[in-house]
């Protein structure tokens, strides 16, 4: 019996998917997206075989600042690294703090954003007020404010989930920072859906409130999810890079910012070194153009309003 | 109809333009002519007021406007004099006699005496003890202070310093002098703080402040009495920026005549340039790694900091040539002991007694020391059977020049390889001084401090890391050792330059072998100035007095 009716069902959502993705693709900026993400994530699940292990000054081999030869593709840093080398390193970092920090910030902003829509009354009150608060006091500032006395609280030195304390502050900053704008459209989102017929057939047949909002509400937020998510990734590109620039960082780990943050401090851009400045500038500029251009293209497909305006 | 939008947008841009247009020109010609005999200086530091006794990060305008006694460089150059003209003390060591120039005269045309010196003095001095003590800035109250006994102008052209021990402080000190006519009727309470001395100043050096905008300049004006004639620049303007960039930059377009604290990539840069003459000079500023030696309140995550053997071992992992090399491109002397190189009469490189670099021998005296490595995870454990995790902050104080994070990164690699994993975190000025604080003020509980300061070749200044009495201030590693205090305190009272260095190297060997602190480096101060429009730049010593300032002639 359950045979029977998985079948099709799984062949419906099989071809809704198909469609989906060929709606998608039909878009340019999709593509370039895509692509650029690719390219970028490759680069960041194995840097080793590509550029060999991460310099640092004790292990560089480089003269200072040599301007890109066949040697050194992107030309040496101001300790002699290859600049290759740190970016491509740097690209797991940033990435990977990106794409931590944004989970957090969807899953705060998605639990903030349900709870409050399908609740309503004091609950929503409560909610949203923490949620302006999160809204109004700029989330760069407040990232500032609150690493420091992180770094204070959970003390420097041990690991946290496989990360030096000083990156995990950074991502869990980034992710508390920038959830508030996703809780906001997805509550608007479930104050529509809690008044669909399917919801009150869910409550009527005995589910839970809880179930009803992961079952039933949750599955038809997640176009909304998917599309903010990548913005929220460009977002906590910039704020990590932000952050590291001005020394909030590990300096021994570099990410995009840091690598920044260490060309700065070496007078890269008075002395000429534009190849220093400009490959993590770089990186940094194509990666969140990219998750725009691919958050831009979700909102396009998912939305009908959208859709319909040729 | 149509072709409204267009005519439209060409009136707006002819209007930008015509609004933009006397704005570029007029800063073109600004940058472009910087021969009008007008010395400007670009800088990274921001000075917050104009009284000396307030701040200390008003020093360099302020040390062209005041003199000082005698200090650094009137010692050890001739042709730069401080408000003495000569000095000399008697048999006793203790009365010190100073002849002021005769005939001098304040930038306000009133004369400048021995009285007004005798006035700085005991300003100062008469402040101690008071709850508003003049200690918040440059012109502050110091130990030799303390062992003054009396300060008077026996007449208008020689003042009497007698001290109660021996002491060379009264060449040595670094106090600037100011006019009594405009300092005596400022309350303690105001001369410490809100008292901001605004320009025009009054002063008996080359250059007088005339006009400070905080954050972006400084102007200055010739004293037109300065004792050795009017110098003959039109004037100084001394810019402060946040980074080096704008001032390479400035120096390459000829915006500047004179920058200071440039980084390497970008002296290297410059040096290319062949309008532009690039110098380095050794300046009193040592590079260290301090271990936190506190034991009970603020001490670090292992009793191991507290063992001198422990931090002996370390000393043969670090690599102070390498460092010198790679963080510094070889702008910086290697660093041996407390005594810098630029300190001329105390330095010695301790060759008999200096660690090597060695992380197979580092490795073997942990062991002999008995941090081992005992269950074979790559990483030694210390007595009580705990795994090295060292906590290493690093920071540099403000107007200190900075250490590339490079230095550090090679230290964390090395301390890495020897079984000893580090966790690095960067400073800004202010958290750094909150950390690196004494123990009962709340600092501590760091392991690794990497961090410089900039002293003065007196023997008290090259001491002061091991000064029990700065702990939390100059002494960062809260170390204490009693004879190294009975030997500061000897060093205090010595006036023979003999006996004195004696003394020093006795010190600075003690601590050396102690090991709270492995010298890094001693980093010189990197500028450059242009060569088109002013003559008369020296090569060396710029930071101690007014030089060049006096001398500058346009081509």
């Amino acid at each position: 019996m359950t045979e029977v009716v998985a079948g099709p069902r799984r062949h419906v959502r099989l071809r809704a998917t198909k469609e989906f993705f060929s709606r998608l693709f039909e878009r340019v900026g999709a593509w370039v997206g895509v692509a650029a993400l690719a390219f970028f994530l490759i680069l960041a699940a194995i840097p080793g075989p590509i550029v060999g292990p991460l310099e640092t000054a004790a292990t560089a081999s480089g003269d200072f600042l040599t301007p890109p030869d066949s040697q050194h593709i992107l030309g040496t840093d101001e300790v002699g690294r290859d600049v290759l080398n740190v970016v491509v390193h740097g690209a797991r970092i940033s990435l990977t703090i990106a794409l931590i920090a944004t989970v957090i910030s969807l899953i705060v902003g998605t639990t903030v954003g349900i709870t409050s829509g399908y609740y309503g009354g004091r609950v929503d009150v409560w909610l949203m007020r923490l949620t302006d608060f999160f809204f109004i006091v700029p989330s760069f500032v407040l990232a500032l404010v609150i690493a420091p006395v992180f770094v204070e609280v959970i003390g420097r030195g041990r690991e946290v989930l496989g990360f030096r304390t000083s990156l995990f502050v950074i991502v869990v900053v980034i992710g508390l920072t920038s959830w508030a704008f996703v809780a906001r459209l997805i509550r608007s989102q479930t104050l529509s859906l809690r008044e669909r017929p399917f919801v009150d057939r869910a409550r009527v047949a005995g589910s839970s409130d809880l179930s009803i909002m992961i079952r039933h509400v949750l599955p038809n937020l997640v176009p909304q999810i998917a599309a903010n998510g990548a913005l929220v990734v460009a977002g906590a590109i910039y704020t990590e890079t932000a952050l590291s620039f001005i020394g909030l960082g590990d300096p021994v780990q570099p990410s995009w910012g840091t690598l920044l943050s260490l060309a700065q401090q070496a007078g890269a851009a008075s002395a000429g070194a534009w190849w220093y400045l400009g490959a993590p500038g770089a990186c940094v500029l194509t990666v969140s153009l990219a998750f725009v251009l691919l958050g831009n293209a979700l909102d396009d497909t998912f939305n009908p309003r959208r859709r319909a305006i040729p | 109809m149509n072709k409204l939008p267009v005519q439209r947008r060409d009136v707006i841009k002819a209007i930008l333009l015509a609004t933009t247009a006397p704005w570029v020109m007029q800063s073109k010609g600004a940058f472009a002519s910087s021969c009008d005999n007008i010395v400007r200086l670009g800088a990274t530091y921001s000075p917050d007021s104009m009284n000396p006794f307030a701040t200390w990060s008003s020093f360099w305008p302020t040390v062209f406007t005041y003199d000082y006694l005698v200090a650094v460089d009137a010692q050890r150059h001739s042709d730069r004099k401080g408000f003495a003209k000569e000095w000399s003390v008697a048999d006793d060591n203790l009365t010190w006699t100073f002849k002021i120039w005769p005939g001098m005269k304040w930038s306000d045309g009133k004369s400048a005496t021995a009285r007004d010196a005798a006035f700085t003095y005991n300003y100062l001095r008469d402040s101690i003890g008071k709850p508003d003590e003049l200690n918040a800035g440059w012109n502050s109250v110091d130990d030799g202070l303390k062992n003054v006994k009396s300060i008077i102008a026996l007449d208008d052209e020689t003042l009497q310093i007698v001290t109660k021990e021996p002491t060379r402080w009264p060449l040595d000190n670094t106090i600037l002098i100011v006019p009594e006519h405009i300092w005596e009727d400022i309350s303690y309470a105001d001369a410490r703080s809100t008292f901001r001395n605004d320009p025009p100043l009054v002063g008996t050096g080359p250059m007088i402040v005339s006009e400070f905008q905080q954050g972006q300049f400084v102007r200055l004006t010739p004293n037109p009495y300065f004792r050795n004639g009017q110098p003959e620049t039109a004037g100084l303007i001394l810019h402060h920026f946040d980074t080096a960039d704008p001032i390479a930059q400035g120096l390459k377009s000829g915006a500047l005549a004179f920058g200071l604290g440039l980084t390497a990539a970008q002296w290297a840069d410059l040096s290319k340039d062949p309008n532009i003459q690039v110098g380095e000079s050794r300046i009193e500023q040592r590079n260290w790694l301090a271990f936190n030696c506190a034991s009970g309140q603020g001490e670090g995550s292992t009793k191991a900091l507290q063992d001198p053997a422990f931090r002996d071992a370390i000393g043969y992992a670090i690599d102070q040539k390498t460092i010198v090399e790679r963080a510094f491109r070889r702008h910086a002397d290697p660093g041996v002991g407390l005594v810098y190189p630029a300190a001329s009469d105390y330095y010695s490189d301790l060759s008999d007694i200096r660690r090597h670099f060695d992380l197979a021998e580092a490795g073997r005296r942990l062991d002999a020391a008995g941090y081992r490595d005992t269950n074979g995870d790559g990483v030694r454990e210390d007595k009580e059977g705990k795994r090295f995790q060292l906590e290493l902050i690093a920071g540099t104080r403000g107007g200190n020049l900075q250490i590339p994070i490079a230095a550090v990164q090679l230290i964390a690699g090395w301390l890495g390889q020897i079984g000893i994993p580090v966790s690095v975190t960067q400073l800004e000025p202010g958290a750094l001084s909150a950390r690196a604080a004494a123990p009962a003020k709340g600092g501590g509980g760091w392991d690794l401090l990497v961090s410089n300061d900039w002293g003065s070749p007196a023997p008290a200044s090259l001491l002061r890391l091991g000064n029990r009495a700065l702990i939390g201030g100059q002494n960062q590693s809260y170390w204490i050792n009693d004879n190294f205090n009975q030997i500061l305190s000897e060093v205090q009272v010595t006036i023979d330059l003999k006996k004195s260095q004696e003394l020093v190297d006795q010190a600075a060997r003690l601590i050396y072998t102690e090991a709270p602190y492995i010298m890094l480096c001693y980093p010189f101060l990197l500028q450059a100035h242009r060569k088109d429009c002013f003559e008369g730049w020296g090569t060396e010593d710029f930071i101690w007095s007014y030089f060049p300032v006096d001398r500058l002639r346009s081509k």
